[in-house]
Parts: structure tokens; sequence; C-alpha cells
């Protein structure tokens, strides 16, 4: 639930008659379009030395596929944030990127690896190919145990969207009722899910949260070591 | 009916770069691939829900869009004088002036506002993950396809210190709606197939 069509939801809901798929209408640049992120997930692999990876773009019908020509970047940050005289100044930067790219019936994944064009444009080191997958198909395990899937799959988010725009929306507000409905029940995505060995993203620093908070005084919360990770789709 | 068009064709026709560099183009299994050219950022996405909930405008909400991390912070400002607005809203309701409490975390508004801010997930490598679970307290340890990360924005963001703060007349701690039961498998790749 990337960014919701606060605003606009109830007069394109009214268009359109229905709710949107899970990426809801993000800013006006990007809206619609195939580089829109409907939802982005990190988490544990079921093999616990892993880290599972999920980006889901909206999925309108059966014919929607991935852009061949819209990357998606998947950003690690193993270093953290610097914070001089406690006032975090750096910001996280990418240390590694995991890239996907479909072409044909295939997606195409490139890293983890560290690429020297780290800020809003990219380019692809086609030497750092770890494998591919076939669309829609189960997926498998490429080269250094990484483990990738690319195709259609229903939208786990869930959200009772309709009610949240009428709480943000009107002043005085409203607050949700006793009972919610999903309406992202019926949404399906393009997602990738990228399964990759621990040993292949570095050393975790320290939980961001704990580096801010002590920067500004507060007691640490002593917070497990975190990646700080986050997704970013390009266009060429 | 879902209502998603691709309409974004003709904008990257006029940004299309030349594919004709042959040392990048290669062919698997008989697909034939073109991983050249520059490649510019459109979109970007950490934490749920970040940019529409906290920018304001449609300009604020496309620069964020294109705004790395390590320069996200300006944007702290701008997302604490949003929930701000928010609070505002509800002390209409409330008949009374509202601000915000400290929250679950105790964390005050220019703390949040600014982690936050640096829009991006933190997932630990050696620890279960959670989003955040006001129950348990195990937090900030990645996002699961089953974490209800809508319940818990709206606990951190209006919860107070115990989490509970709004919860009767007015609910604004939670939605009330749950995971579809089997949008999710505990095995790779964790998203049961689509059904149009």
């Amino acid at each position: 639930m990337k960014k919701i069509a606060l605003w606009s939801c109830v007069a394109l809901c009214a268009i359109a008659g229905t709710i949107i798929a899970a990426d809801h209408l993000d800013a006006p640049a990007v809206a619609g379009t195939t580089s829109d992120i409907a939802d982005f997930y990190a988490f544990e692999g079921e093999n616990d030395d892993s880290t599972v990876f999920v980006v889901t773009l909206p999925a309108g019908d059966a014919a929607s596929n991935f852009d061949e020509d819209v990357l998606i970047e998947i950003n690690i940050d193993n270093t953290g944030v610097d914070t001089p005289n406690g006032v975090p100044s750096a910001g996280v930067n990418q240390d590694l990127v995991i890239q996907a790219l479909r072409q044909g019936d295939r997606m195409y994944f490139f890293g983890p690896y560290t690429n020297t064009s780290t800020e809003l444009t990219s380019t692809i080191d086609v030497d750092e190919l770890t494998g591919s997958v076939q669309i829609n198909s189960e997926g498998g395990v490429m080269n250094d145990g990484v483990r990738a899937f690319a195709g259609q799959r229903e939208d786990a988010f869930f959200f009772d969207f309709q009610a949240f725009n009428n709480v943000i929306m009107n002043a005085p507000a409203e607050g949700f009722g006793t009972t919610g409905n999903n309406d992202f029940a019926s949404a399906n995505v393009n997602a990738i899910v990228v399964e990759v060995p621990n040993s292949l993203l570095g050393t975790a620093p320290t939980h961001l949260v704990d580096q801010l908070a002590t920067a500004v005084g507060l007691p640490a919360f002593n917070l497990p070591d975190s990646y700080n990770v986050w997704v970013e789709t390009k266009r060429r | 009916m879902k209502i998603f068009k691709y309409i974004g064709i003709a904008a990257f026709a006029l940004m299309a770069v030349s594919c004709n560099n042959d040392d990048d183009v290669a062919t698997d299994g008989g697909v034939d691939t073109d991983f050249s050219g520059t490649f510019a950022q459109e979109d970007q996405m950490g934490r749920p829900g970040i940019n529409t909930v906290f920018t304001p405008t449609d300009a604020d909400e496309n620069q964020f869009n294109v705004t790395t991390p390590a320069n996200q912070l300006s944007f702290q400002p701008t997302f604490q004088s949003r929930i701000e607005a928010y609070y505002d809203a509800y002390s209409q309701t409330a008949g009374t002036t509202l601000m915000y409490e400290n929250n679950i975390l105790g964390v005050d508004l220019p703390t949040l506002t600014t982690v936050l801010a640096i829009d991006v997930l933190q997932v630990a490598p050696n620890a279960d993950t959670s989003y955040f679970n006001p129950n348990t307290g195990v937090p900030l340890t990645g996002r699961t396809l089953e974490d209800d990360v809508i319940d818990v924005s709206l606990i951190l963001l209006f919860g107070g210190q115990n989490g509970d703060r709004f919860t009767s007349p007015t609910n604004l701690v939670s939605d009330n709606v749950d995971l579809e039961a089997g949008a999710t498998s505990n095995s790779f790749p964790y998203l049961t197939p689509a059904t149009f």
C-alpha cells in the first residue's frame, strides 16, 4: 500500500466503479504507469539464513506484464547513517543493488552487487547477471543460491481504503467503524520475489531507529541490527 | 474490473535510448535481450503509505519519488506539519484541541517524522520479522506479507503512549480489516496465484 490515493480516490472510484489494485494511484507523474510500485516487503525466508524481497506492481488484467523498459531495483544499505554532532546528515545510501528487468518471457536478475550508479539514474552491469526465470513459472534457484520468481500473484495487501479516505478527507474527521471491508480482496499484482542468502548482503548495521534515537538523546531501543532497504523503478 | 491503463507509452517513447549496442545484446533461451541504456528513476518506496499520507501536494509527491533516501530528511518538516493538520481535523471532531502524544515507542513527533522521512524499510537478517507488534513489542525488523501495516501505522501516529488513545467514539487506530485467507504461503514464492 504505498501511496494511497487519498484525496482523489472518491472521484476516481465514482468513475471506475471500483477500487484500484494495490498501488493505488501514486503521485501524478507515475500513477497508472508501468513503473508505479504497489508494495514492497522484506522478511526472513523459510530458510532463516536468507532474506526475501517482494516487489509488486498492479496487474489490472491477465494480459498485464512487467514493462521491458522499466528496471526494478532493490537497494540495500549495509552501513547505516552518519550522525555527526548528533544530527543525522549523510543519510542512507545504496551499498548493494539487485536489478530485475523483463525481456521477452523471462525476468533477468543482476546482483546483489555494488553498482557505480547509485543515484537517480542507473545502468546494468551485464557481467553481474545472476540468472533468469520464466515469467509465471514456479521460479527457480539461480547463481550463488539466489532464488527468484516473477509473475502474476494475488495481492496480499489488505486495507479498508474507502473508510480511510473518509477518515482523512473530512474535517471534522470521522473515525473508522467497528467493522471494515478489505478493498483489495480481489486485486492482483505482477510480483517479483527474490530470496537472497544473507551472506551476499554483508553485515547489517545498527538499526536505523537506534541510530536516530541516540543522535537526538533518546535511550536506545536495542533493536536487532538491520539492513536499510527500498525499491526503485527506473525507465529507459 | 480494474482500471489500470498503461498510459506511459508516449512518455517513455520520447525517453527511449539507442538499443543497438551489440555488447549488451544476448540471446538466452531464444529470447533476445537488451540491457543497454540509462534508466531514470520514476518511483520509489521503502515503508508502506509514506508518500501519499505525508506529502500534501502533487508536486511534493512527485518530488519525493525522485529523491534518494540520502536526501529525504528535507521532507521532515513537511511530514510533521501534515500530521499536525490531521490532529487539527480530529480536534474539530472532538470539540477540543488535540495534540500528538508520544507514541507507544515513546517517540515524539519530530523524531517519528525524522524516521518516517527516511523512507527505507529496516530488515533484520538474524531476527524474526515483524513490521511492529504492539502486543509483544517486537518491532521494526522488516515487513511480512501478513503484517497489518495499516493498523500499525495508525497506532504509531494516533495511538498515544499505550496505542489505544483513539478507540471510541472516534476510532483512529484500526481499520478492522484482516489478511485475506489464502493470499499468502509459508513457502517460496510466498504469494499465491492470481485469479482474474
